[in-house]
């Protein structure tokens, strides 16, 4: 499948990743674009049947470079992409927990998937969840009241 | 992603495209003339083998065997408020005993200390992420001292911002040695190889040269030892936020080692719920 292709089937699991991890749709764009046009700069072909994976990979690497491996993610200081409800709630998390998240609950990944993803250990992953899934359920329960 | 973002990379990615299509015909017309070259390729191939194999014979020949555990040649300061060595915690059938320095030593050694089994999972990685973390610290202290949870290191300023120097000879091999039991390779990543952005992590003249940086968000609190005839496992509960929240749990397997712990860590491996 060539880069196009790829472009134009993953584009959007790209793009989200990206802007779950940064909180800003400019640099969502900036980091999907690097992505692609990798693909296309460096000769690199995933293998057959992993073509997802592998782009998700590439883009949680470029978000990290994006931040830098060992500093914290700033805030998003853009406007976030609507979606309502508790897509709202979870884009207000802190990006830590934010983006692991986004990965377990809207792309079914699992801990050891959002660890080899985010290049971060097991840990670190369940600890992110866990503190995501208790902010959330704090700030639902502060919407109810 | 929307509309107009997607049009933008897409018209980007067909640039590229056009651009390495007429790079590869530009090519195809140079082979013509590149035949010639082939001859002095080939040699300098044969060249480069020759040169490559004569090293690995020297490498083989000059190389020594790695050294065994053995006790360090200076107690190496990994804590300077570290308990003095006390009664022993668990008692064992195979004389195998784990104090408490010996305990809080691997306390910290699950914050530093990547899970590796096995010479192959000791490669660069490993070697980064456990220097990284062992030496970095998250604060700037005054007085030019870095205070590490390592002990106390050099703060120094480079081209790159504040970095912990650490002499490799005088605290990175002792370290290495204490903890595994092992020679610390030639592990010596350049300044050049480190991205815009990422941390500081080089090494310089027999100095290591290590950004600052704070720690993740997890607490960990021993649970058990279990002595085996020739090795122990030593078990320690991973939490988040408070002792009762544990998400998994660090498993070390020690092998028994004359040095200020008792012990040399043979491989660290950790499971988490998910």
């Amino acid at each position: 499948m060539d880069a196009l292709c790829l472009f134009h089937r993953y584009r959007d699991d790209v793009y989200r990743l990206a802007v779950n991890y940064t909180g800003s749709p400019r640099d969502a764009e900036n980091i999907s674009r690097t992505v692609f046009l990798k693909l296309i700069g460096q000769h690199v072909e995933p293998v057959p049947g992993t073509e997802r994976d592998f782009l998700m990979q590439a883009a949680a690497d470029e978000c990290r470079l994006h931040f830098g491996r060992w500093k914290r993610p700033v805030s998003a200081a853009c406007p976030l992409p609507d979606g309502g409800g508790v897509w709202q709630d979870i884009m207000c998390l802190p990006p830590k927990c934010r983006v692991v998240m986004y990965l377990r609950y809207y792309e079914d990944c699992t801990t050891g998937e959002i660890a080899r993803l985010l290049k971060i250990s097991k840990g670190a992953a369940s600890a992110r969840l866990s503190r995501g899934r208790k902010l959330l359920g704090k700030k639902l329960r502060e919407g109810k009241t | 992603m929307p509309d107009d973002c997607a049009r933008r990379i897409e018209r980007e990615m067909n640039r590229a495209i056009r651009q390495k299509k007429g790079g590869v015909n530009c090519m195809k017309k140079e082979c013509g003339g590149q035949k010639q070259n082939w001859g002095i390729a080939a040699l300098l191939v044969i060249l480069v083998l020759v040169v490559s194999i004569g090293g690995v014979f020297l490498f083989l020949n000059v190389s020594g065997t790695k050294a065994s555990p053995s006790a360090p040649a200076e107690t190496l300061p990994i804590s300077p408020d570290a308990p003095t060595q006390t009664a022993v915690e668990n008692g064992t059938a195979d004389g195998f005993t784990l104090s408490e320095t010996g305990k809080a030593f691997l306390e910290k050694m699950c914050y530093y200390m990547p899970d590796w089994s096995g010479d192959a999972s000791l490669d660069d990685e490993f070697w980064r992420n456990f220097l990284f973390s062992s030496f970095t610290c998250p604060e700037i202290s005054d007085g030019g001292a870095a205070v590490t949870v390592c002990g106390e290191q050099e703060l120094v300023s480079t081209s790159r911002g504040q970095a912990v120097k650490v002499s490799r000879e005088d605290t990175v091999v002792p370290y290495i040695r204490l903890a595994m039991g092992v020679e610390m390779p030639e592990y010596s990543p350049a300044v050049q190889d480190v991205s815009a952005g990422q941390t500081l992590f080089y090494y310089e003249d027999g100095y290591y040269y290590i950004g600052l940086s704070d720690f993740g968000d997890l607490g960990y609190s021993f649970r058990e030892c279990y002595p085996n005839r020739q090795t122990a496992n030593v078990i320690f509960d991973v939490y988040s936020g408070t002792p009762d929240d544990t998400v998994g749990t660090i498993c070390f397997t020690l092998v028994p080692a004359d040095n200020e712990n008792g012990f040399t860590v043979a491989g660290r491996s950790s499971d988490y719920v998910g």
